[in-house]
């Protein structure tokens, strides 16, 4: 069993929340013009409608206008603008 | 999340949005180095980072070949740097406040008023002056020193026509507050008496200034002394004294005005027949232009009736006969007395003064003349100025 699912088997079996298991992003949508997004894996890309976010397998896609990221450290980031779309862009099976 | 490394200081920086802008922020943010306000402008990317992590964004940009442009620079520990420009104006401020301080805390200007309100005579100003020269007191001086009221004291010593004097700092004026010592001052303007104007009754005098030469309940008449300035004191085993003034006091007296009126019991009166002529027309001067005219009068007993109107020199006449035949009219006594009544009323009233409170009112009939009846109305009134005259 590979690392991520033991830590998955040991989160579902403790009944523990899911933001605590590594690797999972948390995305908190305030609005339609700030996203926190925590736990995720750097900038993709940037731009000022779109900012690609990498996150375990997949992307975290803010589609939008104006787009800035008002905060960028370590695993947190805080993207700001008119945000017209919030797309998770991830293989089968695998998780954001 | 660090903000207060923003705080403490921070510099705006921009690279250009290349693979290697994106591979910087990349890799800035894998090594957990804090970014913040990063935006996409005019293909750069913009971005704020600590002071304290500029020196590795730098070697970080080199070893990507990006080209790093520091467009500006804040926080707290820059805000020393950036003040450096405002330095004259900080100075300038500091200069006048200082200056302020230094003028506030003295008196450049002294003012002598009065405690009670009423203006001081120019010779008691004028010995203020001196003796707060004397003491010393030479504007500007500092409020510290008027402050313990020392100068108050001693230019009161020096003033024997003061009865109290304060000092008081009123922004950069030093007030001086004084009181005159009052003296019993005798008014003496001159000789006269208070003379009845009419004849009347005494109801009320009060004595100001004289001697009463009347009581209340006395019958005056028109020229009476009431109050004389002539005053005589006399004492007992002394010489008496005389003395001078002019009278002045408040006398209340009743006052009764009269009016006869006689009435015929036959009256004459105009019955209107309903013709009517007359005449309209403009003159100035010895100018007249006549604009209706119903022709020369042919009415043997009429009525007229006249009314003008004035406009810049120019006088409009409106004249007018109305027919009227004469008839006659025979009153009862009592419509005659009542007539009669109301008139010698009007009468009586006119010659009362405008200050002057009709408080009683009689009636009288008057000796019967054949086919008339005649009636006196006597008012009865409370005067006071109008019943006085000084003489």
């Amino acid at each position: 069993m590979q690392r991520e699912n033991i830590s998955g088997f040991i989160t579902s079996s403790l009944a523990l929340p899911a933001d605590l298991s590594h690797g999972t992003a948390r995305i908190t949508l305030l609005g339609g013009t700030v996203v926190r997004i925590e736990n995720h894996d750097g900038i993709r890309g940037f731009r000022p409608d779109e900012i690609r976010v990498a996150s375990g397998k997949g992307e975290i896609i803010i589609a939008g206008e104006e787009l800035s990221l008002s905060v960028l450290a370590g695993e947190e980031l805080v993207a700001e603008g008119t945000i017209r779309g919030l797309t998770l862009d991830f293989e089968e099976g695998d998780r954001p | 999340m660090n903000l207060l490394g923003k705080r403490a200081g921070y510099v705006s920086v921009a690279v250009d949005n290349g693979t290697s802008g994106l591979e910087l922020v990349r890799r800035l943010n894998e090594e957990g180095i804090e970014l913040f306000s990063v935006v996409y402008q005019k293909e750069r990317i913009v971005f704020d980072i600590a002071r304290k992590d500029l020196l590795l964004l730098r070697e970080r940009a080199a070893s990507l070949h990006c080209h790093l442009h520091v467009l500006s620079f804040g926080g707290l520990c820059f805000f020393p740097k950036k003040m450096k420009r405002f330095y004259a104006f900080f100075a300038f401020f500091a200069f006048f406040l200082l200056m302020m301080t230094i003028f506030s805390s003295f008196v450049w200007k002294l003012e002598i008023v009065s405690a009670d309100g009423e203006a001081l005579q120019e010779a008691t100003v004028a010995e203020i002056e001196a003796a707060a020269e004397a003491e010393g007191l030479f504007l500007p001086l500092r409020k510290s020193s008027v402050k313990n009221g020392a100068y108050g004291d001693k230019i009161l010593a020096r003033c024997p026509d003061l009865a109290w004097l304060e000092t008081e700092c009123d922004g950069i004026k030093l007030l001086l507050r004084a009181a005159e010592r009052s003296t019993a001052k005798i008014e003496n303007d001159g000789v006269a008496d208070i003379v009845a104007a009419k004849d009347g009754m005494i109801r009320e005098i009060f004595v100001l200034r004289g001697q009463a030469l009347c009581d209340v309940g006395d019958t005056v008449k028109k020229g009476d002394v009431l109050i004389d300035g002539h005053i005589v004191y006399e004492e007992e085993g002394k010489e008496p004294v005389y003395a001078e003034t002019e009278a002045k006091g408040i006398i209340t007296a009743s006052v009764w005005y009269r009016g006869t009126a006689y009435v015929s019991l036959r009256q004459i009166t105009a019955k209107p027949t309903g013709r009517v002529e007359g005449k309209i027309y403009v003159e100035k001067g010895d100018r007249r232009i006549v604009l209706f005219d119903s022709g020369e009068k042919s009415f043997a007993n009429a009525v007229s009736e006249e009314k003008t109107l004035s406009f810049r020199g120019w006088q409009l006449t409106s004249l007018t006969y109305r027919e009227a035949v004469a008839g006659e009219k025979l009153l009862t006594e009592k419509e005659a007395l009542a007539a009669a009544e109301k008139k010698a009323g009007t009468l009586a009233q006119r010659k009362i003064p405008v200050t002057a409170k009709i408080v009683g009112r009689h009636r009288c009939l008057e000796k019967d003349i054949e086919g008339a009846v005649g009636v006196t109305v006597l008012l009865e009134t409370e005067e006071s100025e109008s019943f006085i005259e000084m003489k």
